[in-house]
């Protein structure tokens, strides 16, 4: 055992003898292991995000459909649907695209009924919309994103930044700004009352959507109900409204079951990418080939055997292999922590910027870096120990010349 | 002198203790951060699902829950899959909502 | 014999037409305890015989035999265990250049389970033997030639061989350290320890027990008795 582990470490000697040899095979797997770390972290953490979205939202998600298409419906269903036998809360949304500013910057608008908000939220800098009735300017909170480009402050006043003939426009307030840490949704996001959310897109008496919450058990029978027997009058006079449904569970089936499952195709890229990458380097280039098939011959005629030999060489790849994937995934780990994705997370992220100024989401674990290592090993080890072993195989002699 | 080998051990070993402790670390930080995603879904109604950060390119990659399908779906493309052109390059990859398919499913 | 050759070929290239035959039916030995000096010009096929001797390569054609054992038909693991027993000193020290001098003496010592501690005071005994006590740390590739192949005695004879296959041993040392290492051989002889030598240096050819004289790859006469 001893004599084993001795012979392990005149691995480690040979990464530094052959030092070009190492930081060669030690930056190509840097290469490829940051960016496969970072997007594997990257999926994972958006993965993980989605789900506890679909997990904290509302039980059911109810919306008008025409055509087979999605479209708003009328605010009758929230009685209609509070009716049915199993539903607890019936919440109607707003939700729609708003284009904002001289830049045209992108905002995702959400409108929810006063009552909905509570006085005060951890993952907001700032307050929320207010409960009560209340005039003066709308209320709004905003995601960083939006709040940098725009440069707007908690406290800052609003222009009209739309059209509403009946109504007419009015100035609106920052009420608060979402936190960065909050999921990554939140960044081009902007929260506030249904009314004001009405008043903004000039559309009365219609829901984007309806959140219900059902009674434990009665989800399948609520969303059946909703989808067989409602229907309303359409809101422009001709044709009717029906309704669709989408529970928490079709949500929660449509994320991928693990890392080697549908992230799996990124996954088989990158080890194609890989395999040929190293392949090529390490075989076609054969730095420092020629002398360390001589010491394999000296090794060999001082009385080492073939395995032992390559239990040298299993040591270097071992070390170099495991070295650089903890050093990859520590990379990874700046690049997205403290780096904050810069220049990356606008790859995985649709809309973000280089550098986003929010929390990118993102989940090192032990699998991916296990996954990590494992190529790693195997690549860096096909590399060498092909060389090494034809080496070893032949007389000492041979091998020395 | 051997203890070259010894060196390159210990750096070996301070590399593996500072990736195990960037992993037990990021294991410790989701807490904080699940602490704040239950507060921003509580006040939004649960929003956000995909890659996408608004709704300018397709609704789908933001949201599956506003709308089922993306009618542009690209599928896989190397290095991951994506919904559309407009928001290429994610390997946050789903398909589209059961029913929903096609642009014209049909009603239930 | 302890250890012998009998119609012993080594041909390059064998078959195409440039071969080289290298040797050609040689048939040699020594017993336990001989010195067996190798002589001849250049080209003569001496490193040739003294590699097949110390099982560095495999013949042609015809046999090695070591304790009886034919080499030619023993598998790599048992040809490594033979070189266990012999130690080897190349013409041109083949040093791993970037290891130090006591790596390089200390290194066939790991596969065969000598302690550390053992492996070093081993390589320092034998380098202050043959001055180069400070040597210790210093990059084989650092050292002057002369240097080199007294590292490159030492790395041989630290395993404490039965056989020591010498390949022009003193052709790069001046006579006074040249003198020192043939009274090193002369006294592991005397210790029992079989000598295997190639010279042109009359001083080795004064050790010979037995002399065996190549040309052209062929044995030219006799090894005298
Ligand atoms: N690998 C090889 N391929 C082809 N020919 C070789 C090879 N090795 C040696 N030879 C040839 O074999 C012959 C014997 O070589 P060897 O090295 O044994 O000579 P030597 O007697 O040791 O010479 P010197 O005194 O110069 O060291 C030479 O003609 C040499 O050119
Ligand atoms: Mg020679």
């Amino acid at each position: 055992m001893r004599r084993l582990l001795e012979i392990a470490l005149t691995g480690l000697v040979a990464i530094q003898l052959h030092p070009l040899r190492s930081l060669v095979s030690f930056v190509a797997v840097l290469v490829v292991l940051v960016p496969f770390l970072v997007g594997v972290a990257l999926a994972q953490g958006l993965e993980a995000d989605a789900e506890t979205s679909a997990r904290l939202g509302a039980d059911l998600y109810v919306k008008g459909s025409q055509f087979g298409r999605p479209g708003p419906l009328p605010l009758k269903a929230v009685d209609a649907v509070r009716d049915i036998r199993g539903v607890t809360a019936v919440v109607p949304r707003i939700v729609g695209a708003v284009v904002l500013g001289k830049e045209a910057v992108h905002a995702v608008l959400v409108g929810l009924p006063r009552e909905h908000f509570p006085e005060w939220a951890n993952g907001v800098e700032g307050e929320l919309p207010f409960r009560g009735q209340r005039p003066g300017p709308h209320e709004l909170v905003l995601g960083t994103t939006l709040a940098r480009r725009l440069g707007l402050k908690v406290g800052d006043m609003i222009p009209p930044f739309y059209h509403n003939n009946r109504r007419g426009d009015r100035i609106s307030r920052v009420v608060g700004i979402f936190a960065a840490d909050a999921p990554s949704w939140q960044s081009n996001l902007i929260l506030t009352t249904f009314e004001t959310a009405a008043a903004i897109f000039d559309q009365e008496k219609l829901a984007t959507d309806l959140l219900v919450w059902c009674r434990q058990g009665y989800e399948d029978t609520v969303s059946r109900t909703i989808a067989r027997e409602l229907s309303f009058p359409s809101p422009v006079g001709e044709g009717i409204v029906r309704l669709r449904v989408t529970a928490r569970e079709d949500l929660l089936a449509l994320l991928p079951r693990s890392l080697l499952h549908r992230e799996g195709i990124f996954t088989l890229h990158f080890v194609l990418a890989f395999v040929v990458g190293i392949l090529v380097l390490l075989v076609t280039s054969g730095v420092g080939l020629a002398e360390r098939r001589r010491e394999v011959g000296i090794l060999k005629a001082t009385g080492w055997q073939t395995d032992e030999v390559l239990l040298r060489h299993l040591a270097e790849s071992f070390a170099l292999s495991l070295s650089a994937a903890c050093a990859a995934l520590l990379l990874a780990w700046a690049w997205l922590r403290l780096f904050g994705g810069y220049g990356i997370a606008s790859f995985f992220l649709a809309g973000a910027e280089t550098s986003p100024d929010f929390a990118v989401p993102f989940r090192l674990t032990p699998i991916p870096a296990l996954l990590a290592f494992v190529l790693a090993f195997v690549i860096v080890l096909t590399g060498t120990l092909y060389s090494a072993w034809r080496a070893a195989a032949v007389p000492p002699r041979e091998a020395m010349r | 002198m051997e203890s070259r080998g010894i060196r390159l051990l210990v750096v070996l070993l301070l590399l593996v203790a500072g990736a195990t402790a960037v992993l037990v670390r990021e294991g410790r930080a989701q807490d904080q951060r699940q602490a704040h995603a239950e507060d921003f879904h509580r006040l939004t109604g649960g929003v956000g699902f995909g890659p996408a950060l608004d709704l300018s390119g397709c609704a789908f990659g933001f949201d599956p829950r506003l709308d089922g399908t993306c009618a542009e779906d690209f599928g896989p493309v190397p290095g991951g899959a994506c919904f559309c052109p407009r928001h290429a390059g994610s390997v946050f990859f789903y398909p589209p909502l059961p029913g929903e398919e096609g642009a014209h499913a049909s009603p239930p | 014999m302890f250890l012998e050759t009998q119609s012993l070929c080594k041909f390059y290239r064998a078959g195409t037409r440039d071969e080289v035959r290298a040797l050609d039916d040689i048939s040699v030995g020594v017993e336990r305890g001989e010195v067996l000096v190798v002589v001849g010009p250049s080209g003569s096929g001496k490193t040739t015989l003294l590699a097949l001797l110390g099982a560095l390569e495999r013949p042609t054609r015809g046999h090695i035999f070591f304790e009886g054992r034919d080499l030619g038909e023993c598998s790599d693991v048992a040809l490594a265990r033979v070189r266990r027993r012999m130690g080897f000193i190349f013409q041109d020290f083949s040093l791993i250049p970037d290891l130090s001098a006591g790596e390089n003496i200390t290194y066939p010592l790991i596969p065969r389970g000598v302690p550390r501690a053992e492996r070093w005071r081993r390589a320092e005994e034998l380098l202050s033997r043959f001055g180069l006590g400070g040597k210790l740390t210093a990059r084989a590739r650092e050292l002057s030639g002369g240097e080199q192949q007294r590292v490159a005695v030492a790395r041989a004879l630290a395993g404490e061989p039965e056989v020591v296959l010498a390949d022009e041993p003193t052709s790069n040392l001046d006579p006074v350290t040249g003198q020192g290492l043939l009274d090193l051989l002369r006294e592991l002889n005397a210790g029992g320890t079989t000598l295997i030598l190639s010279s042109h240096d009359p001083a080795v050819i004064s050790l010979a027990g037995r002399v065996c004289e190549l040309e052209g790859g062929k044995l030219r006469a006799r090894p005298n008795q």
